[in-house]
């Protein structure tokens, strides 16, 4: 089934586009690393996907997986064409964040997000930042739903030893 | 692509559980809150000049391109006059592959209805035949004389062409009895086969022989078993050489003709000789009852009744022989035969002419025939290219794949 019907086609596509616009930048940002890039990228994601929305087919995944997985490709390509690293956040964003009173958990907390390699990056931008189920992220990275699963559990078991430093 | 569905772990699904009912604000998990808060801090937001671009571009359904003109990444408009591109390449093999074999099947289409109709279309051939020369002639087919027309034969002088006379006058001076310019007799045949349905076989005999008296000729012999299917009718026929074609018309229309053919035969020397050899006899015989008259003695009277009695055997002779020759060049000898039609026999049901129902059905059939041997000669030139295709399809698809993928295990992602 497509992601819209003539009678519903752009009111579908503007639900979706308002839904995940947010989501979408940070995700695609965490892949390629830099603003202006991620920027392009988004816009690229979008316009693909307004121009494929007829052959969105509900029964392979919902819209939202969908969308993050043209996304998801746009951001490879680019990045691959790039050839360059891609931080897991911003750095001035992290900058910005950071004050010097900041408890020594949080700051150990952002050391192991920032310490991520790009693959578990994503997973957590998928899982934290866009708030995708698993079956949605394993759809979106082309995977099954148990090895989603089980590469999201170890990422958030770093993370959680990170938040064992003692304050 | 195929993927194995594994089992998850017991304890990790649990810990999913708990995560998931952590970051919907269910469960209290602290470290879990401490992540998502630092994640969601962290997370670059977009700047309100892209958003708004954005909003734009969406609200216009991405319209202008002019918007996205300075962006590096490559758009879906971007890319698609080369799927076009490739697709119209595709769609022109496949078109040419199509019309190559449609045209081929065409072709055979053709053929093969012509040879259905063959007999329609065949020729009649007229062998003509003048003293030692011969030629052969093609005359309209026996569909135009099934239609109701005589089959218009060339005239005398037409069929016995001029080098044939030629070659007659040469080979006629060492006899001296081909007088130059005289009326020629020519003698014709004609064989007629015919066909028709076994139930009209005895009507379409008793029609040969009405025709037959109609134009003034006669049945020299005939044979007719009208026993259904296995029935036949065989005629030898003498008719008026002047009415010869309109007997052949009236035979015509009687059934369907199967071949017809004719034959014309130059006798003049024969007529000549015979003509001669009767005039020299009378000759002698005059000038034997000149001396008869005039004889003193027995025995003189004796010999030329003797020789006068061989005389008039001679006139005889040659008497029987002269109007055998005039009945050759004034009756065409002419053999007709009538056959059942058989299930798929040569002659096709529709020799009427008539486009008949049955005539639609064989047609539709035979074009189904072809086109289903279009189809498959189609299928079997095109499959191996479309299944190169298929492959390379899917071995692109897994290359960019992979190659996607290794885009974030560069060494410039360890970080």
């Amino acid at each position: 089934m497509a992601l819209d019907t003539p009678n519903t086609a752009r009111p579908a596509f503007d639900a979706l586009y308002r839904a995940t616009a947010a989501d979408l930048y940070a995700y695609v940002a965490s892949i390629v690393g830099d603003r202006a890039t991620a920027e392009d990228v988004t816009m690229a994601a979008y316009e693909r996907a307004y121009r494929r929305r007829r052959t969105f087919d509900r029964s392979r995944g919902n819209e939202r997986a969908w969308l993050f997985g043209i996304a998801r490709n746009a951001a490879l390509d680019e990045l691959r064409r790039q050839r360059r690293s891609a931080p897991l956040f911003d750095e001035d964003m992290l900058a910005a964040a950071a004050p010097a009173d900041e408890p020594e958990q949080r700051l150990a907390v952002r050391a192991a997000l920032a310490g991520l390699d790009a693959r578990d990056r994503e997973l957590v931008a998928l899982k934290f930042v866009a708030g995708l189920t698993n079956a949605e992220i394993a759809d979106v990275i082309g995977t099954t739903s148990t090895n989603a699963g089980t590469r999201l559990h170890r990422v958030v078991a770093k993370l959680r030893e990170a938040c064992h430093v003692p304050s | 692509m195929f993927r194995r569905n594994e089992v998850l772990d017991p304890a990790v699904a649990a810990e999913l559980e708990a995560l998931d009912a952590a970051l919907a604000g269910e469960r209290l998990d602290v470290e879990i809150a401490l992540i998502l808060g630092e994640a969601r801090t962290a997370a670059p937001t977009m700047t309100p000049a892209f958003a708004d671009t954005l909003e734009r571009a969406v609200a216009s359904g991405f319209g202008r391109t002019g918007e996205l003109a300075s962006a590096p990444v490559k758009t879906a408009r971007a890319r698609r006059p080369r799927v076009r591109l490739v697709l119209a390449g595709a769609a022109a093999v496949v078109l040419l592959g199509g019309a190559g074999t449609v045209l081929l099947s065409s072709h055979a289409t053709n053929d093969m209805l012509t040879s259905s109709s063959d007999d329609k279309a065949r020729p009649l051939v007229a062998t003509v035949s003048s003293g030692s020369a011969a030629s052969t002639t093609a005359i309209a087919p026996s569909s135009d004389s099934a239609a109701g027309g005589a089959t218009e034969v060339a005239p005398e002088s037409a069929v016995a062409p001029a080098p044939a006379q030629s070659t007659a006058k040469r080979a006629a001076p060492s006899s001296g009895t081909t007088t130059p310019g005289a009326a020629r007799k020519v003698e014709r045949a004609a064989q007629l086969a015919l066909t028709t349905k076994a139930s009209d076989l005895q009507e379409a005999a008793d029609g040969v022989v009405r025709a037959t008296d109609r134009v003034g000729g006669y049945v020299q012999g005939s044979e007719v078993n009208a026993a259904g299917r296995n029935g036949y009718a065989q005629f030898d026929l003498r008719v008026p050489a002047d009415r010869l074609q309109e007997a052949l018309a009236a035979y015509s229309r009687l059934a369907s003709v199967r071949s017809r053919t004719q034959q014309t035969s130059d006798i003049t020397s024969t007529f000549n000789s015979a003509t001669e050899r009767l005039g020299d006899a009378r000759a002698e015989r005059r000038a034997l009852l000149r001396a008869l008259a005039k004889a003193t003695t027995a025995n003189e009277t004796a010999s030329l009744r003797a020789r006068l009695k061989l005389v008039n055997s001679e006139i005889s002779r040659a008497n029987g022989d002269l109007a055998a020759v005039k009945r050759r060049a004034s009756y065409s000898r002419v053999t007709v035969t009538i056959e059942p039609k058989r299930a798929g026999s040569a002659a096709p049901a529709a020799d009427d002419g008539r486009w008949t129902p049955g005539d639609a059905i064989g047609d539709a059939g035979r074009v189904l025939g072809v086109a289903a041997g279009v189809a498959i000669v189609g299928i079997a030139a095109i499959a191996p290219l479309a299944v190169l295709l298929a492959l390379g399809l899917l071995g692109t698809g897994a290359l960019r794949r992979r190659r996607r993928e290794a885009a974030l295990d560069g060494p410039g992602h360890a970080v």
